[in-house]
């Protein structure tokens, strides 16, 4: 069973995000990381082009549409 | 972009031997199978089966051997260390999505409670992912009273994403891009986690003493379960958990691990090498990178971070699946991050052990595959093994029986059951020796749970190994399991769901033995211990779940709760009463104090 939160007293139904609820704002640059070698990544994507990347092309449980 | 730490000597010496101790053990298992294999002739079943048994037994051994690594010595508690003043800021980052959020606000409560009794300034905030508008707005009132309760405005945030792209992994980086200048270091927990503050002000500490210190985890201890099989985890992660997790710290050194929860990051070392990239392709091999924890390990190690891990700092813990199916569920989504990290073995810039922890992670699901592999080579290699020539020479007046080798693979049996069993065997003589074993009851009581464990983890393994086995097909053959919530609290199964979730286990093991005992009458015996199980899967999915008192699997903090765990405990019981009054308080002395209801 799931537990009942009893709501607050000063709260009702259409309860909306207030300002203060946000997290400070201190923008941080965050650089992608480069995870797959570009040569690989052309061909990857020249592949899930075809069909989408597949580790055993030749073992299928379902058809891809 | 700085270069990845060397290791030290120590870690150099600790993975050369565990790597010469698998390496050895192998090839004790494949000359043993193989004096036995090649009596009557070498054929290509022989050898397919002496790879698959080095490559087995090697995997089998490297566990051993972690825990081998970490049995030397005792690591020192580290509960008394304190932040240098100024105090960083910091702030405990609270990733949900479709959370029971009585229960996750009140852990944030008794957090709350606990940090500031420590004496450490952190904000909370929590980031929800959550997609459904009711549970959302069930959230946000949780929220409101988390707030009333605590007084904690100003310090204890809520943000709800438009989109959860990246899931928990994009949930993290987008609070660094719009909020992370603002902090030094963030605590990263699971909806289930609990960390006490003196554990957050250890893991301050330890990151202000070492600037090159970019992620450390803890060890978080499993609290919480009831059932046969969540008690019998507990137990398990307890007990053996702190050893294993010494050994892994000692071989890893500063290319530790990150399991994406209950450890502490430094933002900027965080912010500049962990923003993941979607890979090419559809899921499960292409898209968003699901065991995003292992790859923002290997990405901090690649940018010239430390990640270590210490299983001695106190006070971290979390929930675990409390029946078989929900491990089963969980594992079928870490079997597909995990063998999406073949996408990544030769990403540029990778250490050489990043890319080796990559490979063991993708090895922990192939290898059910292998073993699966290895029964039916043996069934095979039965069938097409030549009848015996008792008069090889010609006139002979004698005939001329083939030697017996029963021995051999007797031998390769209970070696391989040894590198199971030992470890734990010697985790128990240490923790009797250390006295470490009075918090699970004591010598006799803690033996006769870990002999308990090893024979019940030994009967479920089969069921396990089939599970595996059907996630990596299912991955292997693009089929995308996606990544769905935690069903958290689920715990007692009923006999139709163990039928329904098991039947086809029972149906693989019948016919497994029926076709061996048909075609290989001799070898049908020792597929017994894996098909006997496999026959009862619907039995043991059901029973191992339900409810299993305190007469077995002690652990610490079932004989002394935790004061994070007690108060966690009363806050929930009120918030689920709907009792009003003032969140507990947390006194300086003890931590926490009671709750006042």
């Amino acid at each position: 069973m799931k537990p009942e939160l009893e709501l607050p007293s000063q709260s009702d139904l259409d309860i909306v995000e207030a300002a203060h609820w946000m997290p400070p704002h201190a923008p941080m640059e965050m650089p992608e990381q480069q995870l797959e070698r570009p040569r690989a990544r052309a061909a990857a994507r020249s592949r899930a082009r075809a069909r989408g990347w597949r580790f055993w092309p030749s073992l299928s449980f379902r058809q891809r549409v | 972009m700085r270069k990845p730490l060397a290791p030290d000597t120590r870690t150099l010496v600790v993975r050369i031997l565990a790597i010469t101790l698998s390496v050895v053990a192998a090839l004790a298992a494949t000359v043993l199978l193989a004096e036995a294999a090649i009596q009557d002739g070498l054929d290509a079943w022989d050898v397919v089966r002496s790879g698959l048994i080095f490559i087995t037994t090697a995997w089998l051994a490297w566990g051993a051997s972690l825990a081998f690594s970490g049995l030397p010595g005792r690591a020192a508690r580290l509960r008394d260390e304190v932040p240098a003043a100024p105090q960083p800021p910091t702030v405990v980052l609270v990733p949900i999505c479709n959370e029971e959020p009585v229960a996750t606000f009140a852990r944030i409560a008794a957090m709350d409670a606990s940090v500031q009794a420590a004496g450490v300034r952190a904000d909370f905030a929590i980031l929800s992912d959550t997609r459904d508008e009711a549970a959302a707005l069930k959230e946000r009132h949780a929220y409101v009273r988390l707030l009333e309760e605590t007084g904690g405005q100003g310090r204890i945030f809520y943000r709800r994403r438009n989109s959860n792209r990246g899931r928990k992994a994009g949930n993290i980086e987008e609070f660094i891009r719009t909020s992370g200048g603002a902090y030094d270091f963030a605590v990263i927990l699971d909806a289930d986690s609990l960390m006490d503050g003196a554990a957050i002000r250890t893991m301050i500490a330890r990151m202000q003493a070492d600037p090159q210190l970019g992620l450390l985890q803890t060890l978080p201890r499993v609290i919480g379960s009831r059932s046969l099989f969540g008690r019998a985890m507990q137990f398990a992660a307890a007990f053996h958990g702190p050893v294993f997790t010494r050994g892994l710290a000692r071989m890893q050194g500063h290319t530790g691990p990150f399991w994406g929860h209950n450890a502490i990051v430094r933002i900027r070392a965080f912010a500049e090498s962990c923003a993941l990239p979607e890979l090419t392709g559809r899921p499960p091999f292409g898209g968003h990178i699901l065991s995003h924890d292992y790859v923002e390990a290997a990405l901090l190690a690649r940018a010239g971070w430390s990640v270590r891990v210490d299983g001695a700092i106190e006070g971290s813990y979390e929930e675990g699946p409390d029946n078989l199916l929900a491990y089963a569920r969980r594992d079928r989504r870490w079997c597909q991050g995990n063998l999406q990290h073949m996408r990544l073995l030769t990403a540029p810039g990778l250490s050489a052990w990043s890319r080796f922890v990559f490979v063991q992670g993708i090895f922990a699901y192939l290898v059910s595959l292998l073993w699966a592999g290895f029964m039916l080579a043996s069934i095979a290699a039965t069938l097409t093994a030549p009848a015996p020539d008792y008069f090889p020479e010609p006139h002979a007046l004698f005939p001329v029986f083939p030697s017996d080798r029963s021995k051999e693979i007797t031998a390769l049996v209970f070696g391989i059951a040894g590198l199971l069993v030992l470890p734990k065997v010697a985790i128990w003589t240490g923790a009797a020796l250390s006295r470490r074993d009075r918090g699970f009851g004591g010598t006799l009581k803690a033996g006769l749970s870990v002999l308990t464990e090893i024979a019940l983890s030994s009967v479920i393994a089969p069921v396990m190994l089939m599970y595996q086995s059907r996630s990596v097909l299912q991955v292997l053959s693009g089929r995308d399991g996606g990544w769905p919530a935690n069903q958290r609290g689920e715990g007692r199964l009923r006999w139709r769901d163990g039928v329904q979730a098991g039947l086809w286990i029972s149906a693989v093991g019948a016919v497994t033995l029926l076709v061996a005992s048909s075609v290989a009458p001799d070898l049908a015996p020792w597929l017994l211990p894996v098909c006997l199980p496999m026959l009862a899967a619907p039995a043991l999915i059901t029973l191992t779940s339900r409810r299993l008192g305190r007469s077995l699997f002690d652990i610490p903090e079932e004989r002394d709760t935790p004061e994070i765990v007690r108060l966690y405990t009363v806050t929930h019981a009120s918030w689920q009463s709907g009792a009003q009054g003032k969140a507990p308080q947390a006194t300086p002395e003890t931590g926490v104090a009671d709750a006042a209801l």
